[in-house]
Order: C-alpha cells, then structure tokens, then sequence
C-alpha cells in the first residue's frame, strides 16, 4: 500500500491533472486536503478491515471506505468537482 | 482477408498529398484505395491525388473528424461492398487522406471500436507529414498540427530540399511532442512507401521504434519526460514485471482521469502471469488496441516500457498512480496468499 507519502504527492498531482485549487499534504499515514473550499482527510483502514484500504473523512459524517486508491481518487474528483475533463471508460478495440 | 487503413494526416500545405502520389506512383502499392477528404465544397486534392476514379472517393462534405462516425464508416463499408461486388477494382489496401485541419483521433477511434469496420479492416499506422521550412511555426500557432505530431505512428518531414534538411530546432520539437515516432526526411514526397505504412496492425510491428525511443529515455522509475506547449510524452520504465491487474487497473484509470488529454499510449509490458512473452499495449486517448502478445522479447531488455503523451498531464502523475496500483495489488496478493 502507498505510503501517506507517496499518497499525498499522487493526490496532489491529482488535483492539478483536474484543475483543482488545492493541496494535498502527508499527515502521518494519511493525507490532509485543502481544495476547493473543503477539507478533507484520507486515512489508512485498519488491516483488518480488509479489504477496505482507505477512509475518504470530508468530517461531516460517516467516512467513505474505498477499496483502493483507483477508487479513491475517483470518489476525491467527484467531491472536489474536478470534472474539468470527461471522465471516460477505458475502451478496448475491435480485433482485426 | 483484413485490410489495413492507414492515416495521412497533417497541416494544410504540408505535403500530404505530394507524399500520396508518391506512395501511389509505387507499382507496390498499386492496389491502393484512397479515401480523401477536404473542407469546403470544391475539392481539389482528390484532382491532384486521382489516377483513377474507381478506386478514390471524395469526401467534401467537410472536415472528417467532425463526421467520422457517419461519413467514413459508411464509406469504407460501401468500398467493400463495391469492390466485392467488382464495382471497383480489388485493393488490399486504403489510405486516408485527412483535411489539413483534422484532429486524427476520432478518425483513429472510429477505426478502432467500430464493429462493422473491425472484421475486415485494421488500423495502419498514422503518417503525420510536417513541413520542413514552416513546421515550426505551425506547430508553435495551432494545437491541431501539435495534436497531428503527437498522434502520430510516422512522422514525415517534407520539403527539406528547400530547408537544407530537418532543421535542429524542429527535429527537437517534433522529439518533444512525439519521442515514439521515427522522423523521416522527404524530398518532393520522395520516400520508401514501405517505411511509412506497415503490412497491417501497427502495434507489433512498431515495438522497436518504442524500444529504441525509451532507450534513449535512460533508466529509472520515472525515466523521462519531453515537453512542448502543454503536450507532454512520459517514459515510465519497471524492472519487475507487472501483475495483469495492476496493468489493467492502471489503463483504466488513465482514460478516466486524463481523458481527452491523454492523446497516445504505447508500451512493451512484462506481466507477472507471462514474463517470457511480452504484451505491446497501444492505444488512441481512452480506446486500446486488443493487447498483442509476442512470442519473445525483442532484445535482452526485459523490463517494462510505457510511454504516454498527454495534454496536461503532471509528469509524476503516471508513475505514482502505476506504484500506488501495484503496491495495493502485492498487498492484495499477499493476503489472498497468491
């Protein structure tokens, strides 16, 4: 699993690959977020509450659990209306 | 038998259909059929292009990525009919012709998800011709010719005759917007037809060109990154090989968060389930060719090679989200005990 580390700098650069206003800085295992007028905390799941990884705390209620960082990052661009570009699904090719 | 449909893009005025005669005077190349395109109602490329009319179709009607999806499909279908019909003469093989101001991308999707088109045609590889003496320019004033460079499978340079040869400056650019694209000097559309357009998919058939393209991108977990007005072209390199879903996972999420921004992916992949056959992935934005498993490594070196060109992108950005992925997907594993 990443580290708060190496988690914040992913999130950071997430956030300006959407064109967020924001920052994204380690906090201890997890990560502080300070974007789009919110802030928000990630912080690792207990291991034992596998598989849930990460705990997505806007502190406004019930934290949401995300099952990976693919997930995370995809519940963080919806909180943070990073919708700037379309999201689109991956498309695999017709064989030829 | 599937008939590979190769892409002629570039700017206006750059060469693209001195190159088409070229490639047609080729007696190798004479079952060509030519699909032209041009803005505006009076055509006249396709009267410089023509040597005959029954196998050359205009499209006039205007510019072609804005009506893919309708005008090229129906056209390429009704060719097929006509020719199996011997309404036109046998060709093994199309040429499209694109208007100067094209975005190539749709064009290439169409080509590749469409199921009609998909049983008897296979994407070629995309020729981008940029001219000699004005490329620069071009490319520093319209994101179209950046998006044609960046797009691209081939990269033509045209008119170096007249420019005393590829210029430093805009072999630099061209290095910058699209380091997977061998550039080709041509002198009055003079060049091999059989260096631009390969005998059919352009997948397999190009891994060398990644190859040498990420050698010179050195080593490293972020190996390397060009950048020219926004579009950048990321080398991520990994010695150990990947696990398929982490591969999978990490495609998925680059077409969800770069969208339209991410223009072209190419990479020689080692997977964990199958180190000793490599997997070539390449792709146009979000839509991916079938991955093509090779029988063997191309040379000694087997790590894991991606190159993604994107818009915008930040250029750590691929490299984190691929370890993040890969680290939850061992730690997944581990738990799993597999």
């Amino acid at each position: 699993m990443a580290s708060g580390n190496a988690l914040a700098l992913l999130i950071d650069d997430s956030l300006r690959l959407w064109g967020v206003d924001g920052r994204a800085t380690a906090d201890g295992a997890g990560v502080r977020i300070a974007a789009a007028g919110a802030t928000l905390a990630v912080r690792a799941a207990d291991p034992a509450a596998r598989p849930v990884r990460w705990l997505l705390d806007d502190g406004a209620g019930r934290p949401d659990a995300c099952p990976s960082v693919v997930v995370l990052l995809r519940l963080l661009r919806d909180r943070l209306g990073g919708d700037r570009r379309a999201a689109r699904a991956l498309r695999v090719g017709a064989a030829g | 038998m599937t008939i590979p449909v190769a892409v002629l893009t570039g700017f206006l005025g750059s060469g693209k259909t001195t190159l088409l005669r070229r490639i047609l005077a080729d007696p190798r190349y004479a079952g060509t059929a030519v699909i032209v395109n041009e803005l505006g109602a009076v055509g006249l490329d396709h009267d410089l292009v023509a040597r005959s009319e029954e196998d050359l179709v205009a499209l006039a009607t205007g510019c072609l990525c804005c009506s893919v999806r309708g005008d090229l499909v129906r056209t390429l279908l009704e060719l097929e009919a006509r020719r199996a019909a011997g309404g036109v003469p046998p060709y093994g093989r199309v040429v499209i012709e694109t208007s100067g101001l094209a975005d190539p991308a749709p064009i290439l999707h169409a080509l590749m998800t469409d199921a009609d088109l998909g049983a008897g045609h296979a994407l070629d590889r995309v020729v981008t011709v940029v001219d000699a003496l004005h490329g620069e320019a071009t490319l520093d004033r319209h994101p179209e010719a950046r998006r044609q460079a960046a797009l691209a499978d081939r990269i033509v340079v045209s008119k170096t005759d007249l420019a005393g040869g590829i210029p430093a400056e805009l072999a630099g650019r061209l290095a910058a917007l699209n380091p997977m694209a061998p550039r080709l000097a041509a002198v009055a559309g003079a060049i091999a037809p059989d260096r631009l357009l390969a005998a059919g998919g352009a997948g397999a058939a190009d891994v060398g060109d990644l190859v040498r393209a990420l050698a010179r991108a050195g080593d490293g977990p972020a190996a390397g990154a060009w950048h020219s007005q926004g579009i950048a072209a990321i080398a991520l390199v990994r010695d150990a090989p990947l696990p398929a879903v982490a591969l999978t996972l990490f495609l998925q999420a680059l077409a969800e968060h770069c969208g339209a921004d991410l223009l072209r992916l190419k990479g020689i992949v080692a997977l964990a389930e199958a180190p000793e056959r490599p997997v070539v992935v390449h792709g146009v934005q979000h839509v991916l060719h079938p991955p093509e498993w090779l029988e063997r490594w191309p040379g000694d070196d087997r790590r894991t090679r991606i190159v993604v060109i994107g818009r915008a992108i930040p250029g750590q950005w691929p490299g984190r989200l691929l370890d993040a992925i890969i680290a939850e997907v061992a730690e997944e594993s581990r738990r799993r005990g597999t």
